[in-house]
């Protein structure tokens, strides 16, 4: 029983609950080191903690359950990859350092593994190419530092009232030139990869050095992600920085087929018959799409279970047929 | 919720072709335009949100399409990269979409937009979203004719029964599974 009324209460809660995500919001955990990016503590700190209680005390979650809104799938747990709004503007991008990390763990893990693999080989083409994979790896680590360093650039500005829109807009640009010089650094190592693994599929048909190729595609793919996610944050820093500067502009929009027709008083009838892509172009084109991405992911989702069953009920009839 | 014509892109995205297939056999004459209208817009504001506008992303763009045509190598179909790229610099540039009348423009704005949806990482919250707004922005841009009311997709994620489950004519159509 509360002494507040309903609405009193949940006005009440409401607070609570923007002062718990707020709490949550700057005292998210550096995945990288682990320390508390708010008040320096080893993270998760009891400020955090407590914010996480009274998130889940309002919510009726549990404390390791998280609130769907602050990102993470599987309820797992990924502090300072969505609690910086910040560094992606609206939230709506995660941060690459997760990604970048792994990235740099892979090419690791790739290169212990080549290492192994090729200590008793004579040439030295495998050996020059480890060596140069020691810069690789330093340069991934360097832009793992990169984005760490733009990160804690950027989380300073909402934390405080900034004295003025030009000094945020300057971090921000700080912060992009980071993202930058991060994406420089990821596709150099990108390149690496790439060449690294052409060389070793060219020069070795063994199967290990096979494994050792297939784990540097997978290295590889990581860093694409990488550079994508680096480029959708400085993005959204830009449209941000537009935003705060009072520059911001929407995205162009003749770009469609109907543009400049929307005026026309007899715009309905003029449009289905002028329209220059026809609708059989439309469909034809989207059932093409469909199929090449049907050749993607043939079993997802439940027609793709219905699809399967059928696919192997003439199989299990047969296999049951007595000889 | 999605409506209708939201709802098949979403399919997409997901990695849900089959309900995709299913839900664009239902569409006739007037949805095919509004839905051809929303990938339009969709691709439109997914290539803002990643490459700066006023061609200053050349190399990145490039880089992009090329990761696009390798995701889809194994499938048999060879998107056409002059065409991806054309497609690209038209929208960031704000110029009409080049090649409109050959199905293929269509089905690469549509393997682009996936792309660049896959390369977010958005979730299903976020991805309905980025979708509700490209309906609101999609209305602004269109005819009085294309702008009808949109019902919603109420049954999006049910299973198929036995009578609507048909089987896939175009499975053959890009490779084996």
């Amino acid at each position: 029983m509360t002494a507040l009324s309903q609405s009193a209460y949940a006005t009440f809660a409401r607070t609570r609950m923007d002062e718990a995500r707020r709490a949550v919001l700057g005292h998210a955990v550096c995945t990288y080191t682990g320390v508390c990016l708010g008040c320096g503590r080893p993270g998760p700190c009891a400020t955090l903690l407590a914010a996480r209680r009274t998130l889940a005390h309002h919510t009726q979650r549990t404390v390791n359950q998280r609130p769907h809104h602050y990102g993470g799938n599987n309820g797992q747990h990924d502090y300072g990859r969505r609690q910086l709004p910040m560094m992606t503007g609206d939230v709506s991008s995660p941060l690459p350092a997760d990604e970048l990390r792994a990235a740099w763990l892979a090419v690791q893990s790739a290169l212990d593994r080549a290492d192994r693999q090729l200590s008793g080989a004579d040439d030295p083409l495998p050996a020059a190419g480890l060596a140069r994979w020691d810069d690789a790896l330093t340069d991934a680590w360097t832009a793992l530092h990169l984005v760490h360093a733009g990160i804690a650039e950027a989380r300073r500005l909402p934390g405080t009232v900034p004295a003025s829109v030009h000094e945020v807009v300057d971090g921000l640009t700080v912060a992009r030139v980071d993202a930058e010089r991060a994406t420089e650094l990821a596709g150099r190592v990108r390149r690496q990869l790439a060449a690294a693994e052409d060389r070793l599929r060219r020069t070795s048909g063994d199967a290990p050095a096979r494994v050792a190729a297939d784990r540097w595609r997978t290295a590889a793919a990581r860093l694409d992600l990488v550079t994508a996610r680096l480029a959708l944050g400085a993005r959204a820093i830009d449209r941000y920085a537009a935003a705060l500067a009072g520059t911001a502009q929407q995205p162009a929009r003749p770009a469609t087929r109907w543009a400049n027709r929307s005026n026309h008083p007899t715009v309905g009838v003029a449009a289905s018959a002028v329209d220059p892509a026809g609708v059989g172009t439309i469909a034809a084109g989207a059932r093409t799409a469909g199929a090449v991405l049907l050749s993607v992911h043939p079993w997802a989702g439940w027609r793709g279970l219905l699809a399967r069953v059928r696919r192997q009920r003439p199989i299990d009839r047969e296999r049951s047929q007595p000889c | 919720m999605l409506s209708r014509y939201a709802a098949p892109l979403r399919d997409l995205a997901t990695g849900r072709p089959r309900d995709y297939q299913h839900r664009i056999d239902r569409f006739d004459e007037p949805d095919w335009r509004r839905y051809g209208l929303l990938v339009e817009t969709a691709f439109r504001l997914a290539a803002h949100r990643r490459f700066r506008p006023g061609g200053q992303d050349r190399a990145p763009v490039i880089r992009f399409v090329a990761s696009v045509r390798e995701r889809y190598d194994r499938t048999g179909y060879d998107l056409d990269p002059r065409l991806a790229e054309s497609l690209l610099w038209a929208t960031l540039a704000g110029e009409p979409t080049p090649d409109p009348l050959r199905s293929k423009t269509h089905t690469a704005q549509t393997l682009l937009l996936i792309g660049l949806l896959d390369d977010e990482g958005l979730s299903r919250a976020e991805l309905d979203r980025f979708l509700s707004d490209a309906e609101d922005h999609a209305i602004g841009d269109a005819p009085a004719d294309a702008t009808g009311n949109a019902p919603a997709e109420a049954a999006a994620d049910a299973p198929p029964t036995a009578d609507t489950a048909t089987d896939d004519t175009t499975d053959g159509t890009a490779g084996g599974h």
